[in-house]
């Protein structure tokens, strides 16, 4: 065989066995793995990549330093699993380099970490004074973490009482103008159902690049051709407006009557009203 | 219009929101959101009962807007 067969032969092969490593290893980015894990990977490329371009080796050599690779990572991982003690000898434990809005410079120094570097890990979380901080910590990833200051922190709706249906998956029906019928099974609708949306909105499937429903069967979409003008559902936004305006009527008929009994009670379902409002806002106005 | 009139359009928009909230109600997944649209259902009804029963009481006031 000549050398440069040997070679595709080769390549294929250990690119074969870096995706399925790579697959049965780690799940996720590799951002997030630690130092040693990363080195580890490194040294895996690097022994096929040898084993690759080396011909002179037997390709066994480079297949034992693969396994070799492969297995150490691998024992690491489960290491980790189970003992924290491993964990904390690999990685280390996050520290604090902030604590009580006042920078810890002995951790900084300990950790290696300059007042730069400091400010550009905050600066990367949306914070850039460090006044605003109450409470940092320097992650193994070297990541740094910020607790803001309670009166910096961004304001939540629970901060004005105001409530917020619960948030629930969507479900997606139209990927790429094709119906999805596992998502609509799980919703339980049917094809004819989601034409007759479609319908309503005056597009048709192959017109859609994306379409989603919410919890309460109300569907919105994105279609290819940004230039159609497409109806976006209100039906909530109308029933909250009828309810706004029904309540508004019953108050002027309270106001307008003379008689005292009819009076009360138009008072009393305009509160009715009042209260169906405030109870459905959340859901309605999502 | 009159206040016959007024008030049967009014218990006719309370029906119309009613039947949305009862459309809403069986085609939603969420167990918290039905909750919130059965009980709002419960009290609109309450509501359109008040009003017939005015309706009721208005045509007895004034019976020459009976059947308008």
């Amino acid at each position: 065989m000549a050398g440069w067969q040997e070679v595709i032969l080769r390549s294929f092969l250990a690119i074969v066995l870096l995706i399925a490593s790579a697959r049965l290893l780690f799940r996720g980015s590799l951002y997030r793995l630690g130092v040693v894990e990363l080195v580890l990977v490194i040294f895996l490329g690097a022994s096929l990549a040898f084993g690759v371009v080396q011909t002179s080796v037997p390709i066994a050599h480079g297949l034992i330093a693969y396994f070799v690779g492969v297995l150490a990572i691998a024992g690491i991982l489960w290491l980790k699993q189970k003992s924290k003690v491993f964990r904390f000898m690999l990685h280390g434990t996050p520290v604090p380099v902030v604590k009580n809005g006042k920078i810890l410079e002995d951790e900084l120094k300990k950790e290696r970490l300059t007042s730069d570097d400091l400010l550009y890990g905050m600066r990367r979380r949306g914070v850039f004074n460090v006044q605003d901080v109450e409470f940092a910590m320097l992650e193994p990833t070297g990541e740094i973490d910020v607790l803001l200051k309670s009166d910096q922190e961004p304001l939540k709706p629970g901060d004005l009482n105001i409530q917020k249906a619960p948030v629930k998956e969507t479900e997606t029906v139209i990927v790429d103008g094709k119906v999805q019928d596992e998502a609509l099974a799980r919703l339980g609708f049917s094809r004819d159902w989601l034409h007759e949306q479609l319908d309503s909105q005056g597009a048709i499937v192959e017109n859609a690049f994306l379409a989603q429903v919410d919890r309460d069967g109300t569907m919105t979409m994105d279609l290819y051709d940004d230039q159609i003008k497409k109806k976006q559902p209100k039906e909530k936004q109308q029933l909250l407006a009828s309810i706004k305006s029904c309540q508004a009527q019953l108050e002027i008929f309270s106001l307008e009557t003379e008689n005292k009994d009819a009076k009360l009670m138009y008072d009393r379902l305009a509160k009715k009203a009042d209260q169906i409002r405030e109870r459905l806002e959340p859901y309605l106005k999502s | 219009m009159t206040v016959y009139q007024q008030v049967k359009q009014n218990l006719a928009k309370w029906k119309g929101i009613e039947a949305a909230l009862n459309d809403l109600r069986e085609k939603t997944q969420d167990d918290e959101c039905y909750e919130a649209y059965r009980e709002a259902v419960l009290e609109t009804r309450t509501i359109s009962k008040n009003l017939t029963d005015r309706l009721v009481e208005l045509e007895k006031e004034e019976p020459q807007y009976k059947g308008n």
